[in-house]
């Protein structure tokens, strides 16, 4: 069942297409991901959702009710603010019970699913501490806390973990996912961080430049990705530019033919996904391109090197667990599916 | 983030801040009293010395006795007068600071530049024109009355000029300027995502304006009805021009004291009632700051 659906919203600021025909739709207990450079659109998005911005043009369903002109207080959507946006003067209380009063519900209801929620997210002992009171990722807790509890339909995370530091991050991100899925919650997660987004998405759409460029289940956009922005976008990558002659590219064991008109083409390799190796391989399959290692980071679980082609000026950087010396010739091994040509 | 803004205070505190550490305890302190000296001799020309010889003079007779009298005389002839000052000063504290209100928060929501500038256009006008202004506005064939007679078909009234009403309107009109300026710059000060966070759980703009943006201004809230209440006690020229014969404001008593009586004695008897009331206020707003400022760090 379709709890959102979002048709060719636009929003301009000035020349600035903030949305640009944007159609997107989350389904029944969906984490639909956001992810996309900064100033891409995606608070932008997010905020008509929830009413904050006036669109230009499109329309906004929720549960099939044509929401795009109703006033914010009047929608049931709960935004999760960047900053939390914990009010300062009420303690952990008042604030996740703020949105119940308003709805005018017996005092001991309040109560009840105030503390049901605090004990979900395992803050319970946090009730009477003031915001200023709380660490960053307690906060975060509480703002969650805040917006779950008047049940909404849908939940609007704005990029709920860039204020927290690396290690919090990670566990947070998984148990984000648990608490969604437990509530059967259609959620729409907005971060510029490719490699969350990955792990927790049901379904990803990547915004550029107020436009989205493609939407689908991760490993759809991981392994299908519709352009080359997508295609560097997500993922750890090296690009290289090779430049074409006689309307033909070639590189390494491979010839991919241009399209009138191009001058060069630029190969997106997952950086992840390949093997370094001294000698030629055998197989065909793939790509193979020969190279010289010129520089070696001991990265903790891998190394990264940065290896010398002949057909590009862009060196390539791969990573590999196995150690080779600055300097010997070797072969990068890159299988289908782990690059991407694109022509220019 | 979360501490609403106010005007500042004279913070101890930025004393120690630019101290420096190799000094001992005592160099420290003179250090200290030496950089608020300044400040100190202008308080105790400007303000202790007068205070201190106002006291003195109340409670002294011509000769230079020790009395009573000018207290009996304050109380059996002004203790209504008294009341009424208060009255007034405290009608048009709770007057402003509705309408204050009101503007900053229609300000804060919405863009509208010629409400912005036309509210503190009253800044601009010396209490004398106002006070003339006012007259001519509130008289019994006064603007106000012969609008409403001939747009409404009104019977006129009495006019307001002399009555409490027309001293209340005017007393309005001279301070939201000033009060308003301070709590729209308070409101516009607060980040949009408290006042967002409210509105998308279901919160009206009157909710918000109350539940939210009142709360986190109420430092400021205070200044400008402290400033409010001390600047309309302290009035002269307003009621002088405006309001009614009797009762009369305490400033006006005193001039009257002063100018027909040469009575120093008991025209600083009231002048030393005033200061009780604005110290009572004082203390008020003291603790309330204490506490405000407790209740963010603890
Ligand atoms: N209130 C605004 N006024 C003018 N320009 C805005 C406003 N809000 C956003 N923009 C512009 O719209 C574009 C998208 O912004 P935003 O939605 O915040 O991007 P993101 O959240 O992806 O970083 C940016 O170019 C930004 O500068
Ligand atoms: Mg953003």
């Amino acid at each position: 069942m379709v709890v959102l659906e979002t048709r060719n919203l636009k929003k301009y600021y000035g020349k600035v297409h903030a949305l640009d025909d944007v159609s997107i739709d989350v389904e029944e207990g969906e984490l639909l991901a956001v992810i996309g450079p900064s100033g891409s659109g995606k608070t932008t998005f997010l905020r008509s959702i929830a009413g904050f911005v006036k669109l230009d043009a499109g329309s906004i369903k929720l549960h099939g009710r044509d929401i795009t002109n109703l006033p914010p207080e009047k929608r049931n959507v709960a935004m999760f603010f960047q900053n939390y946006a914990l009010w300062p003067h009420m303690n952990v209380f008042d604030n996740v019970a703020y949105g119940l009063k308003l709805r005018k519900l017996p005092k001991d209801e309040i109560e009840e699913r105030v503390h049901k929620i605090l004990k979900l997210l395992d803050i319970e002992d946090l009730v009477n501490r003031k915001p200023n009171q709380l660490s960053g990722g307690q906060q975060q807790r509480v703002a969650l806390a805040r917006a779950i509890v008047v049940e909404p339909e849908l939940l609007l995370l704005d990029e709920p973990l860039s204020n927290l530091d690396a290690k919090i991050r990670m566990r947070i991100r998984f148990e984000i996912k648990a608490l969604q899925k437990r509530l059967n919650l259609a959620t729409i997660y907005v971060t510029h961080d490719q490699e969350e987004a990955l792990s927790i998405a049901d379904k990803i759409a990547i915004m550029h430049l107020g436009k989205v460029l493609q939407v689908g289940k991760p490993e759809e956009v991981y392994r299908n990705p519709a352009n080359f922005f997508v295609a560097d976008f997500i993922g750890t990558n090296s690009v290289i530019i090779v430049h074409g002659k006689d309307g033909k590219v070639q590189i390494g064991n491979r010839t991919f033919n241009l399209p009138a008109g191009s001058k060069y083409a630029r190969i997106v390799v997952r950086s992840d996904e390949v093997t370094i190796s001294s000698e030629e391989p055998k197989e065909e399959k793939g790509l193979t391109i020969s190279g010289k290692i010129m520089g070696r980071l001991y990265m903790g679980s891998k190394y990264r090197y940065e290896i010398e082609i002949e057909e590009s000026n862009d060196p390539l950087f791969v990573n590999s667990q196995n150690i080779y010396d600055v300097g010997s010739e070797v072969y990068v091994i890159i299988p289908d599916g782990s690059f991407f040509v694109y022509e220019v | 983030m979360g501490i609403p803004s106010y005007l500042p205070g004279w913070d101890p505190h930025l004393l120690g801040n630019i101290r420096g550490d190799s000094m001992d305890e005592r160099e420290k302190s003179t250090v200290g009293f030496l950089l608020i000296l300044p400040a100190l001799t202008i308080l105790a020309v400007l303000y202790i010395y007068p205070l201190v010889r106002s006291i003195a003079v109340s409670f002294t007779t011509d000769e230079g006795v020790l009395t009573f009298a000018n207290y009996k005389k304050v109380f059996d002839l002004y203790l209504k007068d008294i009341l009424y000052t208060l009255f007034i000063t405290a009608i048009t504290v709770g007057i402003t600071f509705v309408i204050s209100i009101i503007i900053s928060s229609y300000l804060r929501f919405k863009e509208w530049k010629f409400l912005d500038y036309m509210y503190r256009l009253p800044l601009f006008i010396p209490f004398l024109i106002v006070g003339h202004a006012m007259r001519i506005f509130l008289a019994p064939h006064g603007t106000l009355n012969s609008l409403l007679t001939r747009l409404l078909g009104m019977k006129e009234l009495p006019g307001l000029s002399g009555s409490w009403v027309g001293l209340v309107i005017t007393f309005v009109w001279v301070m939201t300027p000033f009060s308003t300026l301070i709590i729209l710059g308070a409101f516009r000060a607060l980040d949009d995502s408290y006042i967002e966070a409210a509105i998308n759980l279901g919160s009206s703009k009157w909710k918000v304006i109350k539940d939210i943006m009142i709360p986190l201004t109420r430092p400021s809230i205070m200044v400008a009805l402290v400033l409010t209440f001390v600047r309309t006690i302290s009035s002269l020229t307003i009621p002088l021009m405006v309001g009614p014969n009797k009762p009369n404001m305490i400033t006006v008593d005193m001039m009257f004291r002063v100018n027909y009586f040469r009575d120093w004695g008991v025209a600083n008897a009231l002048g030393v009632i005033s200061y009780l009331i604005v110290l009572g206020l004082a203390v008020y707003y003291l603790k309330f700051m204490m506490a405000e400022r407790g209740g963010l760090k603890a």
